[in-house]
């Protein structure tokens, strides 16, 4: 089986009107069996800047202080908080960097663009091949069960209510087909004046 | 290596000692050694693509007339539509001496279904059928006939035009093109087909075959300028075999030619009128 | 992951490889089918395809095995023919053996047997099979490759299989929904979301599209109904 497969995760995010969504399953696994069910795959990067790291746990961490690391130089050289489309350049960059021996990880990244407040999501794969569309980007092990709720429950300039109805139940559902993810949920709505994160009760089995 | 020599001899004192009552003196028993068995792994000498479309009331294929012994172009002149009876012909991409099996196979059918003289003769329907059940069960012993199989004929049901590959899947359709023809003529014929609204003429059939086939000349390096073409259709049950050599290194039709002509023509006069009118304002 | 092979000296284009043969195909294609209280509702696209190249537009992958059992079955279409052939001819053999029809758990039990009997060189096909028993309520069995089964109120199959099954667990079992009462589902209901399951499925997977062909079975028989999908 994919090495991208030993731990097992889901990670989505949305585009709504004027916000966004991103969410990611809560397990940590070993292959089948599960150790914790208590693991955020979502980090904040910034004030409107989230990103999901689905893969290899280890990857997960490793990549995550590289890019903790380089935001912090980015803000210290420019005296600015990083917009999402310049972090989506760096994260690519970064994975590419490891070309013939890549990180396990295939990223999402959701936020809102500074002064503009405009949505913004992108995904990569494991060697930062970008992918910016208009609607919801999907990765992990449920990526195909992702794909199919979302190409159905989707629809444009959705309000932040519907937004964090569409996003959780398009992830549980998806989540509920795949035996290596689930055991609950985080969810992230993020607005212009304000982020909020919701933790959602799904079944643990 | 294998010592065959040994093994044989192996085998020799084993068939001499059993004691077997049912043999005669004369007689040797013969083993048949059951490691010698030999498969198909790769085509040797193939042929190369098959165009197919059904039309308004028959359906016609065409093939080219080549034999390849991998980039070598080793046979220039087989004629491989093969003509089952009055209402059926049948062709394949690939391996051609596995075809030249399938021929004899195909031939022996009808001979013995034409003794009977019940006036029934086989179909194209019960043929490509046979052929499934023929190429699936030589793939479910490891052995397969190297080969895709093109039928098309015509009956009482109208035209039939269907496809046969070497592990026995099959189906029909309107358009069907085997080998390279799969990537390049399928979507060509599908668009005349769908232009046609399905009901094409017999003169349209053979210009999208020929244009196929050219097409296939051009970006198939195993492939031949030279192509037989066969249809069926109500008008005769008999044989419509025509040979027709396509013009190879003809780009452009008629009115495509002339339609550039025409422009190249209006932009010389553009550029003159330009030319004086500058030198006049000059 | 698949490791990288080493390419190194002059050895590697001495070695020409030969074409290997495999007996199994990858045809695509999916099938949905949903059970009701006295209907049965199976659908599958009719996309026959390998790789990139479509075979044809126009291949159903439903097969009548009687009035009111129907099989959809898409994987390896060679194995997909010789089993339905050979359901069919078994079936025909039941009923001449003893006069009557044969049941559709009847034939979920034989076609689990049939799909047994070659367990060591499988027929690599997923088979869903819908239907109404013997009281006129509606069924629906699903089959991995060598035999196992499960019946179930409704289930997604084949290469969409993975995209669909959350979306019917979602629409049509109420999964993960707040103060629903009433969870069963009207024939038109089901069809309408057997309608966007597909359109859904068709713009994720390759090798389904063009059209779905929707049989519902009921005590008066079998309905046929068609849908275009997208054909690219």
């Amino acid at each position: 089986m994919s090495i991208l497969a030993y731990n097992g995760s889901a990670v989505i995010a949305m585009k709504g009107k004027d916000c966004v969504a991103i969410a990611s399953d809560l397990r940590f696994g070993i292959q089948g069996q599960t150790v914790s069910t208590n693991f955020e795959k979502i980090f904040e990067m910034g004030p409107h800047l989230y990103i999901g790291l689905p893969g290899l746990t280890t990857d997960t961490f490793t990549v995550l202080n590289k890019l903790k690391f380089r935001a912090n130089m980015f803000e210290l050289k420019e005296d600015r908080k990083i917009a999402p489309d310049v972090f989506l350049s760096m994260v690519s960059n970064l994975l590419y960097e490891r070309r013939f021996g890549p990180f396990f990880v295939e990223p999402i990244i959701a936020g809102l663009k500074p002064k503009t407040f405009e949505p913004f999501i992108a995904s990569m794969d494991l060697l930062g091949c970008p992918n910016k569309p208009e609607d919801f980007v999907v990765a992990g092990t449920a990526s195909e069960q992702l794909y199919g709720m979302c190409e159905a429950l989707w629809e444009p300039d959705l309000s932040p209510e519907d937004l964090f109805e569409t996003i959780s139940q398009a992830l549980v559902n998806a989540c509920d087909r795949d035996a290596l993810s689930g055991w609950g949920a985080s969810v992230y709505i993020i607005e212009k004046d304000k982020v909020t994160h919701r933790r959602i009760k799904t079944r643990m089995d | 290596m294998l010592n065959i020599s040994d093994a044989m001899t192996s085998f020799e004192r084993n068939s001499i000692r059993s004691n077997d009552s049912t043999l005669e003196d004369h007689q040797v028993k013969i083993i048949k050694a059951p490691d010698f068995l030999t498969r198909t792994l790769y085509p040797m000498t193939t042929t190369a693509s098959v165009v197919g479309i059904k039309f308004n009331n028959g359906v016609a294929i065409a093939a080219d007339v080549g034999g390849y012994y991998g980039s070598l172009n080793r046979f220039k002149s087989l004629d491989r539509l093969y003509k089952v009876n009055n209402n059926i012909v049948m062709t394949t991409t690939g391996d051609y001496a596995d075809f030249q099996y399938m021929r004899e196979l195909i031939q022996q059918k009808v001979i013995s279904e034409e003794i009977l003289d019940d006036s029934f003769s086989l179909k194209a329907f019960s043929l490509h059928t046979w052929l499934t059940r023929l190429m699936y069960n030589r793939r479910s012993k490891f052995d397969p006939l190297w080969n895709n199989v093109i039928v098309a004929g015509y009956d009482n049901n109208g035209p039939f035009l269907g496809i046969v590959d070497k592990l026995g899947m099959s189906y029909e359709d309107s358009c069907v093109a085997t080998g390279m023809g799969g990537y390049l003529a399928t979507p060509l014929l599908r668009d005349v087909f769908e232009r046609g609204k399905g009901n094409l003429t017999k003169q349209e059939a053979h210009a999208a075959l020929q244009k196929c086939m050219e097409i296939l000349y051009y970006r198939d390096t195993q492939s031949l300028p030279k192509v037989n073409i066969y249809d069926f259709g109500p008008w005769s049950f008999t044989n419509c075999f025509n040979k027709n050599k396509i013009e190879p290194f003809r780009f452009l039709s008629d009115e495509l030619y002339l339609y550039y002509s025409a422009k190249q023509f209006l932009l010389a006069l553009l550029y003159l009128f330009n030319f004086f009118f500058r030198q006049a304002v000059d | 992951m698949a490791m990288p092979r080493s390419y190194g000296g002059l050895s590697d284009y001495r070695t020409v490889p030969a074409p290997s043969f495999s007996p199994y195909s990858e045809n695509g294609g999916s099938v949905v089918a949903v059970a009701g209280d006295d209907f049965a509702i199976i659908a599958s696209d009719t996309r026959l395809s390998t790789g990139f190249q479509i075979y044809t537009r126009n291949q159903s992958k439903l097969f009548k095995l009687s009035d009111k059992t129907i099989l959809g079955s898409t994987g390896c279409w060679c194995d997909v023919l010789s089993l339905t052939r050979l359901v069919q001819t078994r079936i025909k053999m039941y009923q001449y053996d003893h006069n009557k029809v044969m049941s559709t758990p009847a034939v979920a039990q034989m076609l689990s047997v049939l799909l047994y009997y070659k367990r060591f060189f499988p027929y690599y096909v997923a088979n869903i099979l819908a239907g109404i028993d013997d009281n006129g309520k509606g069924v629906v069995y699903s089959y991995d490759p060598i035999g196992h089964h499960e019946s179930s109120k409704f289930r997604a199959g084949g290469t969409a299989g993975a995209l669909l099954q959350p979306l019917l667990d979602n629409q049509l079992g109420m999964l993960n929904q707040e103060n629903v009462q009433d969870k069963t589902y009207t024939l038109e209901k089901a069809h309408a979301i057997v309608k966007d399951v597909f359109i859904s499925a068709a713009e994720r997977d390759i090798f389904t599209g063009d059209r779905i062909s929707i049989n519902i079975i009921t005590k008066d028989g079998i309905r046929e109904d068609s849908f275009e999908l997208r054909k690219d």
